[in-house]
């Protein structure tokens, strides 16, 4: 009787609900979306040939420009894996100040997450407090580092500076007044109809699928997989820090909105650990000079937890201070292959929910 | 190794007499970085399919497994169904261009076990002109990865489902990850898009000092006509005045 | 300030066409959300709470048909060049860009094959921000700097002037 045709239609690259970026082939019929091919690669600019040609020490600003919310992850990431090529051992003190960092920006990133995830769901009034949440956050990365985004704030085998005076008082301050906003959060979204209705059993996923795709990070765990390298591989001072692994089995949008506002908390409560826990006095650089000489043809891959997922660097050394192929594994790429699994089947305007719950940055992906 | 930019460089011959007699070589202990980490997955691959992988190559606590490109999805299918391996995560697959050797390509593909708990690499190589079996049969996850590998360093991998471009347009020419692939890449490729109407917008000075004068000669300019005081009273213009006057500005 | 100043109504004001013309436009840029890269972010931050720019009638808009500057947050890259290109030329006139960060404005750290260096080579570019991403507060800077440029605009020439003229 009615028949209906099917329609293409281009979603980006300058869309403002694409976080960034991407560009999707939709092909719809009707409101269900039958197919989508997601393009990617309009921010590819070719930092892993660029790394070839750099010195281990002069790679670390690309990290920051890769994943730019969560910049401290890239770099702990980047330089993590130069310190196991080298046999680098990271002073304790370096250690701690380093996790506060990272947990304070997945906050951050988790935040801007939040804000722009409610954005394309039509909840504008939380974009404005989280970011009014975030600037607090850059304000202390700012104390510490001078930068707002691109922090470059760690050096191989340590970080370059101790605490700023008053930091740590800051900081709790802010920790505290966090745990309120959260609750406040939550009271705005997890019992919203609208929200409910928007995220609940939109871009399913279960366990099995999000491995099969190498999805990891809050998208597994909300598939009730409970993978945290921050537990299983513990690196750096994670070994002696309190914490939980948030799960949730929902497999859907919901559950990962769950998990990561869980995450959020967790990561107050790791950084509130560090600043009581670390030592007041010791080193904060393992080794003096700047000049690496790696063992020859040799690899690593290093893998830390970041705010999307497993954020890995591998190096192969050719004997050089340069490494001979720097490959980065960035989980905006490998969740990003779940978008079309996901969308499948939905409703045209669930993409933008779906798209906001895999939490990708495109300069992350594309590299 | 790190080392100091101001340490001498040893083994330099000391200047004049006789050669200095042999040091006794010290008694290195072993590196830690070379040391043999269990893994029961590769005991058990060694066992169920002998002579199928090399000998393994520990380096910082990782493993490094030699694969002849022929065995690799046999290999592959083992480690992700056999339930003492159980590697159900394929967590990258990346390849590296080495044009002096015989093959040209090193494919590498890193395997995690959630509920074994480890972690294992797997090492290929691939010459140039020839194709990889892909493993998306196995790791659905692995379209991604190869479709990067083949943009970038050009390997082919036969059996993938789609393998085209996906970070470069499609018209690309040549595969940049190839270390003949100059940095800068081919600016006569690139400049298609450029259009030649571009014209460039007349700068004017927009400084803060140049700002600042420009203020400076509006106030100049209305001096006496502009924040009178309200009480003063209010005196027409003349007409002759406005002859010359500038619209504008 | 002329002929007939002082001997109309007191409620009536007058100015030249140029005038009226510049206050309006310089008091309603509305860029587009055209965010590529890292200072993406911090447009997004400029919008938002602490820094709000909607104070200065810096309204972000999702279309190009709407908008009437394009601030180029981020990185260029080959791919992106058409579209950057197509999306400069739905926007209506009199149009402006805003080239934010060095990457942007001359290819900043990524001297590679994918990178087109600086943006000036596909679009006519007004305000340079310099940055590696730039604050907001620099972000506020070059659009107040681009009012002061707007003011200084008359409707007898056309809006992208030729280099001779």
């Amino acid at each position: 009787m009615f028949r209906t045709q099917e329609m293409e239609i281009n979603m980006g690259p300058q869309h403002p609900s694409t976080h960034g970026v991407l560009r999707l082939k939709l092909r719809l019929d009707g409101e269900r979306v039958i197919d989508v091919w997601p393009v990617i690669g309009y921010l590819h600019r070719g930092i892993e040939k660029l790394a070839e040609s750099k010195e281990f020490v002069k790679i670390t600003p690309f990290t920051d420009r890769m994943d730019y919310v969560c910049a401290m992850s890239g770099n702990l990431a980047y330089l993590g894996a130069v310190e196991k090529l080298c046999g680098i051992k990271v002073p304790e003190k370096a250690n701690y100040i380093r996790v506060i960092m990272v947990e304070l920006n997945r906050i951050a990133s988790h935040l801007l997450w939040l804000g722009t995830h409610a954005l394309d769901i039509g909840a504008m009034s939380i974009f404005l407090y989280t970011f009014r949440e975030r600037e607090m956050i850059l304000d202390l990365f700012e104390a510490y580092c001078g930068a707002r985004l691109t922090y470059n704030a760690f050096r191989i085998s340590g970080v370059p500076a101790d605490l700023p005076p008053g930091w740590k008082e800051e900081c709790l301050g802010f920790l505290k007044l966090f745990r309120q906003r959260h609750h406040e959060y939550e009271q705005i979204l997890s019992a919203n109809r609208i929200w409910l209705k928007r995220t609940k059993g939109v871009g399913y996923m279960d366990a099995e699928q999000c491995l099969a795709l190498s999805v990891t990070g809050p998208v597994l765990r909300a598939a009730g997989v409970a993978r945290d390298l921050r537990k299983d591989e513990p690196y750096a001072i994670y070994d002696q820090l309190e914490f939980d692994v948030p799960v949730d089995d929902g497999c859907d949008t919901y559950a990962r909105y769950l998990v990561r506002m869980a995450e959020m908390l967790q990561a107050v409560r790791m950084v509130e650990q560090c600043l009581e826990k670390m030592p007041s006095e010791g080193p904060l650089m393992g080794m003096r000079g700047r000049k690496m000489r790696p063992r020859k043809d040799e690899e690593v891959y290093f893998a830390i937890e970041g705010p999307r997922g497993e954020q890995g660097v591998y190096l192969i050394s050719d004997g050089t201070d340069r490494p001979y192929r720097c490959k980065f594994r960035n989980s905006s790429f490998a969740n990003l292959q779940a978008l079309a699994p996901m969308v499948q089947g939905g409703l045209v305007a669930d993409v933008v929910a779906v798209i906001g719950t895999l939490d990708i940055v495109l300069g992350d992906s594309d590299r | 190794m790190p080392t100091d930019d101001d340490k001498p460089e040893a083994g330099t011959p000391p200047p004049g007499g006789a050669p200095p007699p042999a040091p006794k070589p010290p008694v290195k202990p072993p590196d830690p970085l070379l040391a043999v980490v269990p893994c029961p997955a590769l005991d058990r691959l060694r066992e169920m399919l002998p002579g199928r992988v090399g000998d393994p190559h520990f380096f910082a606590g990782e493993i490094t497994l030699k694969v002849a490109p022929d065995h690799l999805l046999e290999v592959c299918r083992f480690l992700r169904q056999d339930p003492a391996c159980g590697f159900e995560l394929l967590v990258d697959l990346t390849g590296t261009d080495f044009p002096d050797e015989e093959k040209r390509f090193r494919v590498v593909y890193h395997l995690a076990s959630l509920r074994n708990g480890q972690r294992l690499r797997l090492r290929t190589e691939v010459g140039e002109g020839d194709s990889l079996a892909s493993v998306t049969p196995i790791w659905p996850g692995a379209n991604w990865f190869e479709r990067e590998a083949f943009d970038l360093l050009g390997i082919h991998f036969a059996g993938h489902p789609r393998l085209v471009r996906i970070l470069m347009p499609d018209d690309w020419v040549g595969h940049p990850l190839r270390k003949d692939y100059p940095l800068p890449g081919y600016p006569e490729h690139h400049l298609r898009y450029r259009t030649a109407d571009v014209t460039r917008r007349s700068y004017v000075d927009i400084s803060w000092k140049a700002a600042g004068e420009r203020a400076a000669a509006i106030v100049k300019k209305y001096k006496g006509q502009v924040g009178a005081p309200e009480s003063a009273p209010h005196v027409p213009m003349p007409v002759d005045e406005t002859s010359g006057q500038k619209t504008g500005d | 300030m002329g002929l007939i100043e002082g001997r109309l109504h007191p409620g009536i004001v007058t100015t030249t066409v140029d005038a009226l013309f510049n206050w309006a436009r310089k008091n309603s840029l509305w860029p587009m959300t055209f965010g590529l890269a890292c200072c993406a972010i911090e447009m997004m931050a400029s919008g938002a709470s602490r820094f709000d720019f909607d104070r200065l009638g810096v309204v972000f808009r999702a279309s190009p048909r709407q908008s009437d500057v394009m601030i180029v947050s981020g990185t260029v890259c080959e791919k992106m060049a058409p579209v950057l290109k197509r999306l400069y030329d739905q926007m209506p006139e009199p149009k402006w860009v805003i080239s934010m960060g060095i990457c942007s404005t001359a290819g900043g750290p990524f001297p590679t094959y994918s990178v087109v260096q600086g943006v000036d080579h596909l679009v006519p570019v007004d305000v340079a921000v310099a940055g590696c991403p730039p604050r907001p507060e620099a972000l506020m800077h070059a659009v107040l700097r681009l009012q002061d440029k707007i003011s200084e605009m008359t409707i007898a020439r056309a809006s992208s002037p030729r280099p001779s003229s």
